[in-house]
């Protein structure tokens, strides 16, 4: 059944969905709405995919181009099209590593500061995509992602340094 | 701290996701996800509902105008109401052949922003325009769906006429100026500044 597959193809990367989820939003509110607006807008247009770009290059432009446009709506609470009271994808106890978790919670609060272009950039680089994967998803070239990579790359250890 | 420990730090976060993330499969089923595939075409639907009325519309001015070309002072009223609404009708085709040509599967980031603002931009613009056509509109059409429609020539009513004018123009144009500023402004205001920043973005720097 289709639901079952897409249920299945969402477990798979429930990691990508959370992390975009919280690199947006930074309000558990609007992170609720946005994670329920990512899985909406995978759903509607899991019959459309049809395996000539990799599923991860798929999911990654329908996630981060539904973030941006929910970044960037004029009224997030305007995208509430279903109420469902608690997140679909949530973390359970959290076995606390204290270098770790700080250094995390710090590159989250960094990457606030990023615009959401260059939000949508350096999660692609955290998560170790290729260069030719990135520009593909982004529609830009390579040369452009690897100049703009190593200004943020400049950006956030700037950031790290200074705390 | 360094941009490579940085990676290996997330890998490591990111195995801890996976251990410790809860997917909850029965709230996704109780989302009603095949209810939201019908809603995605909503904006697309309204503004085909947009252009069929107006079409309506359209046709019923043209043929009083038609009806009333005898008298200029029919005539005139009719064709500007027209001209208008053809404007309004032609307004939400090309919104519709926009919103159409957004590909929301199969784009790359930076060309669905770019589709998705250049939208917003139009609709806001047009907005504006219908805003600022009411009154004069309104005062337009005044004479003409009064003798198509009631019967009523409203030019054997001057006081009644002068009344209608100086409501829409008083009170027509600063309440639409007012809402225009308040809707649409800021809007029109983020959609270009949205534009210029992709703009920026795609060029290599």
């Amino acid at each position: 059944m289709e639901k079952d597959k897409f249920i299945s193809v969402i477990k798979d990367y429930q990691n990508l969905i959370y992390k975009i989820c919280c690199s947006y939003c930074s309000n558990a509110e609007n992170r609720k709405d946005l994670q329920q607006e990512i899985l909406i807008q995978l759903w509607n247009s899991f019959s459309k995919f049809d395996g000539r770009a990799k599923l991860s290059t798929w999911i990654y432009r329908i996630a981060l181009n539904t973030a941006i446009t929910f970044y960037r709506s004029d009224s997030k609470h305007s995208n509430k099209r279903v109420s469902i009271d608690a997140a679909i994808i949530s973390l359970s106890d959290f076995e606390y590593v204290p270098e770790l978790d700080e250094n995390i919670a710090m590159l989250y609060q960094f990457i606030e500061k990023l615009n959401e272009m260059d939000k949508a950039l350096i999660l692609l680089y955290l998560d170790d995509n290729k260069q030719k994967d990135m520009a593909e998803i982004l529609g830009i070239s390579e040369t452009n992602v690897a100049t703009k990579i190593s200004r943020i790359k400049k950006f956030l250890k700037e950031q790290f340094s200074n705390n | 701290m360094e941009l490579e420990e940085l990676k290996s730090a997330w890998a490591q976060y990111d195995k801890k996701l996976t251990m410790n993330l809860k997917f909850n499969e029965e709230l996704l089923r109780k989302m009603n996800l095949e209810k939201s595939k019908k809603e995605m075409n909503a904006p697309l639907i309204y503004e085909i509902i947009s252009v069929t009325t107006g079409i309506i519309f359209l046709a019923v001015i043209a043929s009083a105008t038609i009806r009333y070309s005898y008298e200029l002072k029919f005539l005139l009223p009719g064709i500007i109401t027209s001209i208008i609404v053809a404007i309004w009708v032609y307004n939400s085709v090309s919104k519709i052949k926009l919103l159409s040509n957004i590909d929301y599967y199969d784009s790359p980031i930076v060309e669905l922003q770019k589709s998705i603002n250049i939208f917003k931009l139009k609709y806001q613009k047009s907005k504006r325009l219908e805003l600022y056509s009411i009154p004069a509109f309104a005062i337009a059409a005044m004479p003409i769906l009064g003798i198509a429609l009631r019967n009523f020539d409203i030019y054997e009513h001057p006081i009644r006429f002068i009344v209608g004018i100086v409501l829409a123009l008083l009170l027509g144009y600063p309440g639409t100026i007012w809402l225009y500023k308040n809707l649409y402004d800021k809007k029109i205001k983020n959609a270009t500044n949205f534009l210029e920043e992709l703009s920026k973005f795609e060029r290599e720097e």
